[in-house]
């Protein structure tokens, strides 16, 4: 006899079940994922903040047309499919995009997603009145037509190969239409408390603690199994270790170099790389008297020991990099110009380039004037300036008597803009589909040569991707060749993850895209 | 008493003007700013960056900047926050209540702790005492709270797993005072230490001199017991010196809770202060300091009233 298909049986579990559930105070146990994260979100609005951990947030609450997968190739999200050539969403000339939307999205609200909030969104970005800071490929659309509520027809005045890139990636996240039209943005009650179609729902967020998010249960893709996200903010490191050495965070996200070691040793978690297109490098003034001379800037190159220098301060996690563009980045280039560590050759370029004395202070010298550089520097992180100290030590190993100052990140950018520096260490990041506005834009390291500047612009309207690719990788054998800049290593986001946690795959849409799709052991 | 707090309140007035005026100096001095903190990023122009400047009146002329957010201040309007895009004052207070929670904590561990100890030696005869008392003080004030904090939370917060990893309070949970008071213990604890040897020293000189009085000799003789004679007597005296310092490092209390919040993860006013600096929100800087101005003006107020409590012979005039 089945005992446990016994029809008497199962009733009395059910009624006990019931009653138990019916109890004050009894609630089958939720299921929770703690997520730390080193700094908070300003804002939750989408688009007024740039802060990768604001959109990892924002990813849990919003969707965006596409995202990035775990292959690196796009992945619809709230459209049924990625636009291309060949089903007819890419027009022949690459310059309309036609993203037929899903059929099943509700905003949090209950309302339904709809193609005029896609053009929506485009205005918000593009509105010169709202304190927007990448409006990136978006402005160059013509105009959004919306032919019905699925249909959304993206226009631009020529060629454009960003489109996908950008709407996969921070610039990605579909706005409320029928919530914020005719809204004043600028100071609106949606950047701290927003309704997204994403798989959870902001329930509560505590200035300066954390913000805990509940599971959408109408979430297109089906209820998310995690009950319950919270994100804590740590707000630096020492909080982050505490936490995950009592084993309170299924994730934690952004560790700093220095925290490397010690989440390697961590029982229960693993560190896991998540794939980003940056990379640490030193920049150089190419108008800069001294550092106008190639050779100069090659024997900077031939002195910097980049493997010493990931081995130790980077922890053996990534190889030294040669190309402007990172290994993990489709464009990037194994065939430039590189600069092994070699002395006697940094040396030799020296001497060729007139710094052929060396004083009674081991410092070079030319017509009497001493080889001195200084290197910019953003304060506050122990592992920037350890490496700059290795790069000092071995420059003066050369004769180059190097100094380093150091500003606060607000003033980094404007100082390099004004060109009030000679070297300056720092790290960089491109889009999938890279905009280019380090050399097209800021042009920090004010390199003029206009015919190589000319491949780049090329890039945005050359619908073919080989040809692009062949672009860029042209680009940067120049780069390599000249020594324009000094790239060092790649910069990938360093995670850690429970072993519990299942599911986690970080991609460049980032750590939590897919936190729908979680579960807990 | 009223119309002495009245008119020095009114008589601050210019001081706090001119320190606005510097502050509001102080901020714009270094190279970038607010709409320079997006610049890093690969996608934001320099036109962007323009335009941010513009939108926010950043580029206009630094008196007219200052004249305008004063003008905003006196209408009771404190500015929006550039990156949280809501008005500073909320941004501010809700951080303020936090951090009074600490530094009242740290304030009730150091007084608590430095009068008992400052009564205890100054009334022991044994010098070891007095010799502990000098060396906690040492100790005390040299011990950096980021250092201290940090041993506190990997021994009572790791090993022992006595004290929460950080934060006000359990996450989803309604606020309770015994959930706070879990959660406050040991960065009032740890705040409060550098404290209690500073105080327990300015208690035990002033007791030491008060017993060695005439009026404190007369009680004796008069046959007041000890106890009400050491705290009815002697102590009212022996406290002046220590309201004094109370009224100095109240604000120097705040300004300290703010490595102990970085530490402990406190959402106070420091780890605002110290975000909004580094991302150059000038309306919320320029609130969280002006209230700290404020506060250095009540406080000093206050212990110039608690003067009167505690000295009878005290007047205002």
């Amino acid at each position: 006899m089945d005992h446990a298909a016994h029809p008497a049986r199962l009733r009395l579990a059910a009624l006990l079940a019931a009653v138990l559930l019916a109890l004050p105070g009894f609630a089958l146990a939720q299921s929770r994922a703690t997520v730390l994260s080193p700094q908070e979100p300003a804002t939750l609005m989408p688009h007024f903040d740039l802060l990768t951990l604001t959109h990892e947030v924002q990813h849990l609450i919003f969707d965006c047309l596409f995202v990035v997968g775990p292959d690196g190739d796009y992945l619809p999200q709230l459209a049924t499919e990625v636009p291309t050539l060949a089903n007819g969403g890419v027009s022949e000339d690459g310059s309309t995009y036609t993203i037929r939307l899903r059929d099943d999205v509700q905003w949090h609200d209950g309302e339904p997603l709809t193609s005029e909030d896609v053009r929506f969104t485009w205005q918000v970005i593009t509105d010169e009145e709202l304190p927007i800071p990448s409006r990136a490929v978006w402005e160059q659309v013509e105009s959004v037509e919306t032919p019905d509520d699925r249909t959304a027809v993206i226009r631009f005045a020529d060629t454009n190969v960003n489109f996908l890139g950008r709407a996969a990636s921070d610039a990605c996240f579909v706005l409320p239409s029928h919530l914020l039209a005719g809204a004043d943005l600028n100071d609106h009650g949606f950047h701290r408390a927003p309704v997204g179609t994403g798989p959870y729902t902001l329930e509560q967020w505590s200035a300066g603690a954390f913000a805990r998010l509940e599971a959408n249960d109408a979430y297109f893709d089906g209820a998310p199994s995690i009950d319950e996200i919270v994100v804590q903010f740590t707000g630096g490191s020492q909080a982050t270790r505490t936490a995950l050495q009592r084993g309170e965070a299924e994730l934690a996200l952004h560790l700093g170099q220095a925290d490397l070691r010690f989440a390697q040793g961590l029982a229960g978690y693993e560190v896991r790389q998540g794939p980003a297109h940056a990379w640490w490098q030193f920049w150089i003034d190419n108008d800069d008297p001294l550092l106008s001379d190639v050779r100069v800037r090659r024997a900077l190159a031939h002195g910097l020991d980049r493997e010493l220098i990931t081995e130790t301060v980077m922890g053996g996690v990534v190889e030294p990099q040669h190309a402007m563009l990172p290994e993990s980045h489709w464009a990037h280039d194994d065939d430039v110009r590189t600069y092994p560590y070699d002395v006697d050759a940094a040396a030799a370029l020296l001497d060729e380039a007139g710094w052929d004395t060396v004083g009674s202070d081991g410092v070079r010298t030319r017509d009497g004037e001493r080889l001195t550089l200084e290197i910019l520097n953003i304060a506050g992180e122990v592992e920037r300036r350890q490496v700059i100290q290795i790069a000092q030590d071995l420059w003066s190993d050369l004769g180059i008597d190097a100094s380093i100052r150091e500003i606060d990140g607000a003033g980094f950018p404007s100082t390099m803009a004004a060109g009030d520096y000679q070297l300056a260490y720092g790290w960089f990041g491109e889009n999938q589909e890279p905009v280019f506005n380090l050399w097209l834009g800021t042009n920090w390291q004010n390199f003029g040569d206009e015919s190589a500047l000319d491949l780049l612009r090329g890039v945005s309207s050359t619908v073919d991707r080989e040809a692009r690719a062949a672009a860029i990788r042209e680009f940067q054998r120049i780069v390599a060749e000249e020594a324009v800049m000094l790239p060092l290593a790649p910069r990938p986001l360093l995670n850690v993850a429970s072993d519990h946690l299942d599911g986690y795959a970080p991609t460049l849409s980032g750590s939590l895209w897919n936190a729908y799709a979680w579960t807990l052991r | 008493m009223l119309s002495y707090a009245v008119r020095r309140t009114l008589g601050a007035v210019p001081r706090v003007l001119l320190v606005s005026v510097l502050l509001f100096l102080l901020l714009r001095l270094p190279a970038g700013g607010p709409a320079d903190v997006f610049a890093s990023d690969p996608t934001a122009s320099p036109e962007a960056i323009a335009r941010i400047e513009a939108l926010w009146g950043l580029d206009r002329p630094l008196h007219e900047q200052y004249l305008t957010w004063l003008g905003n201040l006196a209408r009771g309007d404190w500015g929006t926050s550039f990156s949280e895009r809501r008005p500073a004052r909320e941004v501010v207070l809700e951080r303020l209540g936090n951090t009074l929670w600490l530094t009242g904590g740290a304030l009730a561990v150091g007084l608590i702790a430095g009068v008992a100890l400052g009564v205890a030696t100054a009334l022991s005869r044994s010098r070891a005492a007095r010799a502990a008392l000098q060396l906690l003080s040492v100790v005390g004030m040299s011990v950096p709270t980021f250092w201290s904090g940090t041993l506190v939370l990997l021994y009572f917060g790791v090993h022992l797993n006595w004290i929460p990893s950080g934060g006000m309070g359990r996450v989803g949970e309604a606020f309770s005072l015994p959930d706070l008071a879990h959660h406050l213990i040991a960065p009032a604890i740890v705040l409060g230490s550098v404290y209690v040897a500073q105080w327990s020293r300015f208690v035990h000189a002033g007791l030491e001199e008060a017993l060695r009085e005439d009026y404190v000799r007369t009680a004796r003789a008069k046959g007041v017991r000890r106890l009400p004679r050491l705290f009815r007597h002697a102590f009212p005296n022996a406290a002046i010196p220590l309201v004094t310092v109370l009224g100095l490092e109240l604000p120097r209390l705040v300004s300290g809770a703010m490595v102990t919040e970085v530490v402990f993860s406190w959402p106070g006013l420091g780890r605002l202060l110290t975000t909004s600096l580094l991302g150059r929100d000038y309306p919320v800087v320029m609130a969280a300091l002006m209230l700290l101005v404020a506060l250095v003006i009540v406080a000093n107020l206050l212990t110039d009233l608690a003067y009167g409590l505690l000295d009878p012979r005290v007047r205002y005039g």
